[in-house]
């Protein structure tokens, strides 16, 4: 499973594109109201292209780490 | 200047007593009679005339030989009785201010003693003389005396050791975004060093001042293992509970490196947007993935995104820190803002087994970015009025520039203080 971080369009209502989502087969992990950010996760890859809700949609990474 | 004046008493008024005067002491005498008021007696007395005042029988003169009115006195043959000097009288009143003054001077002298006394034997005050830590002098910390009391700052780390023992006693509130670890503790002690520089106060053992926001309320969300790494997911879930929880600073200091030319994430510029819209400050660490003096790297992320604050590292020289990134991909984004003290920085540190101090030295730009998130704390509470935007503003605006530095390498240059 990968994890992603879908960054909403302005003006975009979550309770309505969330529907869309898990239809898309995606399991909506968290939603972030003031961030307008929806996490999801997915097995398969997912790109900007596949929901014109999105902004953008990033993959998570892991390569955060202290700097010292 | 002002003669003698005698007041001479003869025992008679006879012609022949008069003109033995006026031949022992070579004077003319002029009778009261004669006095009017054209012809007063002090237009006529001097050394060489007298006026003899008949109903006294008292001679008036100046400038007399004082040995030869002496042996006058003696000698019974000679009309001169007595004589004294003339004698100035004041008015009752006038006598009285004079008495006052004297009193009062001479209580005047009274309280100037006791106060000599109190100086000289005063005790010595109680509280210590402040020593700063180099970076907390670099950024002007001895010249202000705000303490970022009142705001909420929120350190996104390894965690924090709350049995830290300069942090006894303050209320911190905090939150884990690491499965199965503790956002109390801290045994990487990276966010405990952070914590330090941000919101610390003084040692505990010599007294040095290490921490900038020594009154602020201090906020710990644990984002990074113990092993030091983190993920995207724990940074946004800290983000979103910081912003929810409505604290004025996220600092930062972490970092994943970018390559050149590569743009600035659109979540984590989302994310500092929206931090920004909800009146909070991100600031966050340039990286150290640099080599100096081959060329830097550029700006990690998320210190990278323009809504997010990047802070590159400077050592006491004020040179930059061989390892501090720089802004490389400027066409893309990613610029550094401002540079802080980030070379052999002293802070807490949680006390491991064997170890006997409860401090370390660090260098990073891990270690810059709590300068700033300290002194944005010092900002807000000096001016309450202004939104996080405006803050961010502010630090740069009183951000020095340094000798030969270029902006590339620090921003707008080294924090500073506003007194």
């Amino acid at each position: 499973m990968i994890i992603y971080f879908g960054v909403l369009k302005e003006g975009i209502n979550y309770v309505k594109i969330k529907k869309k989502l898990t239809e898309a087969g995606l399991i909506i992990r968290n939603y972030y109201p003031a961030l307008k950010i929806v996490k999801f996760e997915s097995e398969k890859k997912i790109t900007q292209a596949d929901f014109d809700f999105f902004v953008a949609i990033e993959e998570e990474k892991n390569d955060f780490s202290i700097q010292m | 200047m002002k003669q003698n004046r005698y007041i001479v008493l003869l025992k008679d008024q006879h012609k022949s007593s008069i003109q033995s005067v006026e031949r022992e002491f070579s004077v003319s005498v002029t009778s009261s009679e004669l006095l009017s008021k054209d012809n007063r007696s002090y237009n006529i007395i001097d050394n060489k005339n007298a006026v003899l005042y008949k109903n006294l029988g008292v001679v008036v003169v100046d400038d007399m030989d004082e040995q030869q009115l002496t042996l006058s006195v003696k000698d019974t043959k000679s009309p001169v009785i007595w004589f004294e000097k003339e004698r100035d009288f004041f008015a009752a009143d006038e006598i009285t201010l004079i008495n006052e003054l004297k009193t009062a001077v001479d209580q005047l002298k009274t309280k100037i003693t006791e106060l000599e006394n109190f100086i000289l034997h005063k005790p010595i005050p109680q509280q210590p003389v402040i020593e700063w830590q180099w970076g907390l002098k670099a950024i002007g910390m001895d010249k202000t005396l705000f303490t970022g009391k009142g705001i909420d700052v929120c350190i996104l780390d390894t965690g924090f050791d709350i049995s830290h023992p300069d942090f006894t006693g303050r209320t911190i509130e905090g939150k884990s975004f690491i499965q199965g670890e503790d956002w109390d503790k801290d045994p990487n002690g990276h966010g405990t060093h952070c914590a330090g520089v941000a919101c610390g106060n003084v040692r505990n053992d010599t007294g040095v001042r290490y921490g900038i926001a020594k009154d602020c309320n201090l906020k710990i969300g644990k984002v990074l293992s113990n092993s030091g790494n983190g993920t995207t997911s724990s940074i946004i879930d800290a983000i979103d509970w910081a912003i929810t929880k409505k604290f004025r600073i996220i600092s930062m200091s972490l970092a994943s490196p970018v390559q050149i030319n590569e743009k600035p994430s659109v979540l984590f510029e989302t994310v500092g947007t929206r931090a920004l819209e909800n009146n909070v400050l991100i600031i966050a660490a340039a990286g150290n993935d640099s080599q100096r003096p081959s060329l830097p790297a550029p700006v990690s992320a998320p210190a990278n995104s323009l809504s997010i604050m990047a802070v590159a590292a400077i050592d006491n020289q004020m040179k930059v820190a061989r390892f501090s990134n720089a802004g490389i991909n400027a066409s893309t984004g990613g610029n550094i803002n401002v540079c802080a003290p980030g070379v052999d920085i002293l802070s807490s540190y949680p006390r491991k087994s064997g170890s006997t101090t409860d401090y370390k030295l660090l260098s990073g730009t891990s270690m810059a970015t709590p300068h700033v998130s300290g002194l944005a704390a010092l900002y807000m509470e000096q001016f309450p009025d202004l939104s996080a935007r405006q803050v961010w503003e502010l630090l740069e605006t009183k951000a020095k520039q340094i000798e030969n530095l270029p902006y590339r390498d620090i921003g707008k240059g080294l924090i500073q203080t506003i007194h």
